[in-house]
C-alpha cells in the first residue's frame, strides 16, 4: 500500500495523482496531519511506500484560550505543538523502513546554505548579503542600485476579516523610513529580468516552465493579470548544474526558481524541497502526475 | 539575432482557406491568412531580418503589422534565444477508463439509476450529464448527486423538462447552490427564455436525443485538454459512455448500436465488447471537410447524425460550417441534406 502525507483534506493538489494511483490498480491511504491519530497502526505492516507531501504545518490543532495572560497563551501554543511533533516524529520513525518519496529529513533545506552550494555548483546568483542597519544596507544599496528583500524561512500568510496578506519578494525602496537597527535581513541584488522559470525537478528528470513576467514586478504572485506560461528549455549547462545541485542537497525532487536577466544570464533563486508539481504540470502539459504516481508504483512493487 | 516567435501554447492550424491560432491559455482564437502561417513556422528558428529580407516591402509591412498586433495580443514575443522555447507538447492522455457519460431519462425509463452511477465509479467517470424529456422531480435530482458524491465525478449537469410546480424552479436553484458537484441546470419546454447563475431556462423543446450533435461556433473550445484529445481521438465519443431511455449501454443515446442492457451488463463488460471503442480513435483528420477546417482541433464532433448516414467518416449532418468559404449556413434547411435529415427522423425540426 501506499500511505499518502498531507496537511489537510483540503489541500486538492495530490488528488491527481491520487486519480492516476487508482488507474495503475494500487491500493492507498491518505492521512491528514490533521486528524490522523484515528488510524490503526496496526496497517503500518501493510505500507509499502510512503509520499510525504506536506505534513506538520497543523493549523488545525487545538488553542489555549484561557489562560490569564496573553504571554502564557503563547507558551501554551507552543507547549501543545511541540507535543504535537513528538507524536509526528516517532510516526516517521514507525515508517522508517519503507520507501519514501523525500523523506522528510532530507527536506529541511536552509536557503542560505543552498546559495553556497548553488555558487559552488557554478550557477550565477544575484548578489546578497544578511543585513541589520540601515548603514549597511545603505552601502549595500550604494554599490548595487535596486534591492530586494525576501524571508529566509517559511513563512505563512497572515490573515484578518480585512485583508490578507502574504510575505512576498518586495523591493527596498524607501531606505529613510528603516529604522537603524532591525532584524537580520536577506537583501539581494535587484536584477531586471526578461522572464521567470520554475523548474519541477523529479527522479533525475527536469521540466521548466516560462513565465513571462512584466520587468516591473519584483513577485510575479503580486501581478493580477493571468501571465503566459510556456515550456521552456534550459541550456544543458544549466541542467547539468541542477542534477548536481540536486545530488548535493540530497533532494531527490523539489521547485526551482530561476530567472532569465535582461543581462540573458540565467541566475538561480531557491530551492523547495516540496515544490508544487500542478502549476508547472498543467500549463506545459508534462503529465508529472502520472510521473508522480507511476514512481510510487515502481517504488512499492520494488518492496513486495 | 533577434527572432519572433507564437507563444507554443498559442497554437497554429491550418485549414483549407484560412488558419486559425488557438490560445489554449486564454481560450481565445486568432485569425491569420494562410500565407503567414509558413512565415510564421520558418519565423520559428529563422532570424526575423532574414525572413524579412526574402519579402517584398508591401508583404514586409503587412508582416510588421501583424507583429505587433501579436505582441498587443499577448500572443507573440522577440527572442535571441528561440531553442529555449519547444513546441507545446501535444501528449494526451487521463486517469480514467471512461472520462464523461450521458444518462438519458423519459416518462416510460425504469432502469436502476443507482446501478448506472455505481458502474461509471467503477470506471473512474468525471463528467456526467441527466438528460431528461420529462420532467425531474427535486428528490431524483438530490438522490443522483447523493449516489455520484461516492465516486470520481467532478461535475454533473442536469437537462430536464420544466415544471410549473410550486416552487420547482427555486428549489432547483437551491440544490445548484448548495451541491458542489452541479455544473449546469437547463430547463427546456420552458414558458420564457431566462438564465442566471444557477439556471438556464430555454422554450425550447427537448423531446427526444435527436436534439444532440450540433455543431457551431459555441462548442469550440480552445483549451490543452480538448487540443491534445482531438490530434488523435473523437472529441465527442473518446472514453464517453451512456445510456439511453431504455437502459441500453451506448456509445452515446442517439446510436443505435447497443452493447447490452444495464439490467444485466456491466460497463466493465460492455468495454469489453468489440467495437465498442471503434469511434473512439475516429479524429477529425480522417474526417471528411472537417480534416480541412481550420477549428479541427477545438471543435465537437458527432458520429450518430452525418451527412451520409452510412459513411463512418462522413461530416456532421448539424455542421453549418464550409472551411471552403469561411461561411456559417443554417444546416437544417440545406438541401444536400434533407435525405440525411428525413433518415434520422429528426422530431423537433417538424415541429417548427
Amino acid at each position: 500500500m501506499v500511505l499518502l502525507l498531507t496537511n489537510s483534506q483540503h489541500d486538492t493538489t495530490p488528488e491527481s495523482v491520487m486519480d492516476w494511483l487508482s488507474y495503475y490498480k494500487q491500493d492507498f491511504k491518505r492521512l491528514h496531519a490533521e486528524n490522523y491519530s484515528n488510524w490503526d497502526l496496526k496497517n503500518i505492516k501493510k505500507v509499502s511506500t510512503v509520499w510525504f507531501w506536506r505534513w506538520g504545518f497543523v493549523k488545525g490543532l487545538p488553542q489555549a484560550t484561557v489562560v490569564d495572560n496573553e504571554k502564557n497563551i503563547i507558551t501554551l501554543n507552543d507547549n501543545i505543538r511541540d507535543e504535537n511533533k513528538m507524536l509526528s516524529q516517532y510516526f516517521m520513525y514507525l515508517l522508517k523502513s519503507k520507501n519514501w518519496l523525500s523523506h522528510p529529513s532530507s527536506i529541511d533545506v536552509n536557503k542560505l546554505i543552498v546559495l553556497d552550494e548553488a555558487k559552488a555548483v557554478g550557477f550565477n546568483i544575484p548578489e546578497y548579503k544578511i543585513i541589520n542597519s540601515k548603514k549597511q544596507l545603505q552601502n549595500f544599496k550604494e554599490e548595487h542600485g535596486r534591492v530586494i528583500t525576501k524571508s529566509l524561512g517559511n513563512t505563512f500568510p497572515l490573515s484578518s476579516r480585512e485583508c490578507f496578506t502574504m510575505f512576498y519578494t518586495k523591493e527596498v525602496t524607501n531606505i529613510e523610513a528603516v529604522s537603524s537597527t532591525f532584524p537580520s535581513s536577506f537583501i539581494q541584488k535587484f536584477i531586471p529580468k526578461t522572464l521567470e522559470i520554475r523548474t519541477f525537478y523529479f527522479n533525475k528528470e527536469i521540466f521548466s516552465m516560462a513565465i513571462m513576467t512584466p520587468n516591473s514586478e519584483v513577485d510575479h504572485r503580486k501581478y493580477s493579470k493571468d501571465l503566459r506560461k510556456v515550456p521552456y528549455q534550459l541550456t544543458k549547462e544549466v541542467e547539468d548544474k541542477i542534477h548536481f545541485l540536486m545530488e548535493t542537497l540530497n533532494l531527490e525532487t523539489g521547485s526551482l526558481d530561476f530567472m532569465l536577466g535582461q543581462d540573458n544570464l540565467i541566475y538561480f533563486l531557491e530551492v523547495n524541497p516540496i515544490g508544487q508539481f500542478s502549476m508547472v504540470s498543467e500549463p506545459c502539459n508534462y503529465f508529472l502526475e502520472k510521473k508522480i504516481a507511476l514512481h510510487l508504483k515502481t517504488l512499492h512493487e520494488k518492496k513486495h | 539575432m533577434k527572432y519572433f516567435l507564437i507563444f507554443s501554447n498559442c497554437t497554429l492550424t491550418i485549414g483549407a482557406t484560412r488558419t486559425v491560432i488557438s490560445d489554449l491559455q486564454e481560450n481565445k482564437l486568432f485569425f491569420i491568412p494562410n500565407e503567414l502561417y509558413d512565415i510564421l513556422i520558418e519565423l520559428k528558428n529563422t532570424p526575423l531580418i532574414q525572413v524579412k529580407n526574402k519579402l517584398d516591402l508591401e508583404t514586409q509591412e503587412t508582416l510588421m503589422e501583424y507583429i505587433n498586433y501579436f505582441i498587443d495580443e499577448g500572443i507573440g514575443f522577440y527572442t535571441s534565444s528561440p531553442d529555449s522555447f519547444p513546441d507545446f507538447p501535444l501528449e494526451y492522455d487521463t486517469s480514467e477508463v471512461i472520462n464523461n457519460a450521458i444518462i438519458d431519462l423519459d416518462e416510460k425509463s425504469d432502469y436502476d439509476i443507482k446501478k448506472v452511477i455505481n458502474n461509471l465509479t467503477d470506471v473512474q467517470c468525471k463528467y456526467l450529464e441527466v438528460r431528461a424529456y420529462t420532467t425531474l422531480c427535486l428528490e431524483k435530482m438530490e438522490g443522483i448527486l447523493e449516489y455520484c458524491s461516492k465516486g470520481y465525478f467532478k461535475n454533473v449537469d442536469f437537462i430536464a423538462q420544466y415544471s410549473n410546480e410550486k416552487n420547482y424552479v427555486e428549489q432547483v436553484k437551491t440544490l445548484v447552490l448548495n451541491s458542489p458537484l452541479i455544473g449546469r441546470v437547463l430547463l427546456h419546454s420552458a414558458p420564457n427564455d431566462y438564465e442566471d447563475d444557477f439556471i438556464k431556462q430555454t422554450k425550447a423543446v427537448i423531446l427526444d436525443n435527436t436534439c444532440c450533435g450540433v455543431i457551431n461556433q459555441g462548442y469550440f473550445v480552445s483549451t490543452i485538454a480538448v487540443f491534445t484529445e482531438a490530434q488523435n481521438h473523437n472529441t465527442c465519443l473518446n472514453k464517453k459512455i451512456s445510456i439511453d431511455v431504455n437502459g441500453d449501454i451506448k456509445n452515446c443515446p442517439s446510436m443505435s448500436k447497443s452493447f447490452g442492457n444495464i439490467e444485466n451488463t456491466s460497463f466493465q463488460q460492455a468495454l469489453k465488447v468489440k467495437d465498442f471503442k471503434k469511434y473512439w480513435n475516429v479524429s477529425k483528420d480522417e474526417i471528411e471537410v472537417c480534416k480541412d477546417c481550420e477549428f479541427r482541433y477545438i471543435c465537437t464532433d458527432c458520429r450518430a447524425y452525418k451527412e451520409d448516414p452510412d459513411n463512418d467518416f462522413s461530416k456532421p449532418l448539424k455542421c453549418g460550417y464550409s472551411p471552403y468559404t469561411n461561411e456559417w449556413e443554417d444546416w437544417s434547411t440545406n438541401p444536400l441534406k434533407v435525405k440525411a435529415i428525413e433518415h434520422y427522423a429528426m422530431s423537433y425540426l417538424n415541429i417548427k
